[in-house]
């Protein structure tokens, strides 16, 4: 099914001005309805709090990586089908085998470009 | 009894000199140790300016990079509006151009061939008319007037733009101050090495830090990092379409 634009939208990254690039691009994109959160601890407060159809992480944070909170997703039965998309400069084959095992939907490495990342979201909802 | 007492005068003998020399080492290395700690402060410092700079000159210029895609925007609309119009050919004058046009001095052959408060009065009635049918601000030329002055707004914000971008100047004479107080530590440091003898032995086990493992991962990363297209090619592997 393709995305909704006006599905609500999580951008997890620690980096201010990456949540900002990626929102942009989104509202670009026609997602307008993005939200941001600082780490994963955060984001998978406000994934829990409900309504969310997809997730945009990066994967080193402080308090809670983002593959720490892409297995807390994955582990929780009420998110769990939550597609995640990691945007992140971990480039490394291990990182990218250590995400699919994780049970992420699609990967990104930075620096990345707004084709790339409408690439990947059609991809997720097709 | 005597012997052992000379040979013990001059251990102490021995015992005093290396604690005089010690000490005098102390002391010249007190003063650059001193420097260094000092000097460390103001480089994490200079290193956490460096962040907050770097963050507010991109906040700045993504701004009006996005006040720029808002004002594309709005202009590609009103010239989708005026093409519209052009195609239905229904470009009639709307009230914000006839009150324009009421505004305009008259020329010596208006004034004498009408009064100036017929003039106003008609482009007034004419102005109540075209409010009355909407048409305010949606002929072709209030279209593109509303669209140059979006191009004169956009051009100020380019002009922010690249004065914004004028951080990276400041950023580089920081980067200049550290790198001075990177070679003054470096200089301390040697004179330490100096001063105390310290010799890197061979075989002797690598100091673990923290530091030492981000270098790592910094050398690791520069040689085994993907691009996109290697990254796409193994989660096909993985079955991801």
């Amino acid at each position: 099914m393709p995305a909704d634009p006006a599905m609500k939208i999580l951008v997890v990254d620690d980096m201010s001005t990456m949540r900002r690039i990626v929102k942009n691009i989104l509202k670009q994109l026609g997602f307008v309805n993005v939200e941001e959160a600082e780490n994963g601890q955060e984001g998978l407060a406000k994934l829990k709090g409900g309504g969310f159809g997809f997730v945009v992480s990066d994967w080193n944070m402080p308090i809670m990586t983002g593959i720490e909170m892409l297995r807390a997703i994955r582990a929780d039965e009420a998110i769990k089908t939550t597609p995640v998309l990691m945007v992140t400069a971990e480039a490394q084959q291990e990182n990218l085998i250590e995400a699919v095992k994780a049970g992420v939907s699609n990967y990104i490495v930075k620096p990345f470009t707004a084709e790339t990342l409408q690439e990947k979201i059609n991809k997720i909802f097709p | 009894m005597a012997e052992v007492n000379t040979h013990l005068y001059a251990e102490l003998g021995e015992l005093a000199k290396y604690l005089d020399t010690t000490l005098r080492r102390l002391d010249e290395a007190g003063a650059p140790l001193s420097n260094m700690s000092s000097q460390m402060p103001q480089a994490a410092s200079h290193l956490e300016g460096l962040t907050k700079l770097t963050e507010e000159g991109t906040h700045e210029v993504m701004r009006l990079t996005e006040e720029l895609q808002d004002s594309h925007a709005l202009i590609a609309g009103s010239l989708g509006k005026a093409a519209a119009i052009l195609a239905k050919g229904q470009n009639l004058p709307c009230a914000a151009c006839v009150l324009r046009e009421a505004q305009k001095p008259a020329t010596p052959a208006e004034k004498q061939a009408l009064d100036s408060r017929q003039l106003l009065a008609g482009a007034l009635t004419e102005a109540a008319n075209g409010l009355t049918k909407g048409q305010s601000g949606t002929c072709i030329a209030c279209i593109l007037i509303d669209a140059r002055q979006h191009l004169t707004q956009d051009d100020k914000r380019l002009i922010e733009i690249m004065t914004a971008l004028s951080f990276q100047d400041l950023v580089a004479q920081r980067v200049k101050k550290l790198t001075t107080i990177i070679h003054d530590v470096e200089r301390k440091l040697l004179e330490l090495v100096v001063v105390f003898g310290v010799q890197h032995k061979e075989g002797s086990p690598e100091v673990k830090s923290e530091a030492t493992d981000m270098l790592k991962q910094l050398e690791a990363s520069n040689a085994t990092s993907m691009k996109q297209n290697l990254v796409d090619d193994i989660l096909g592997k993985f079955g991801f379409s």
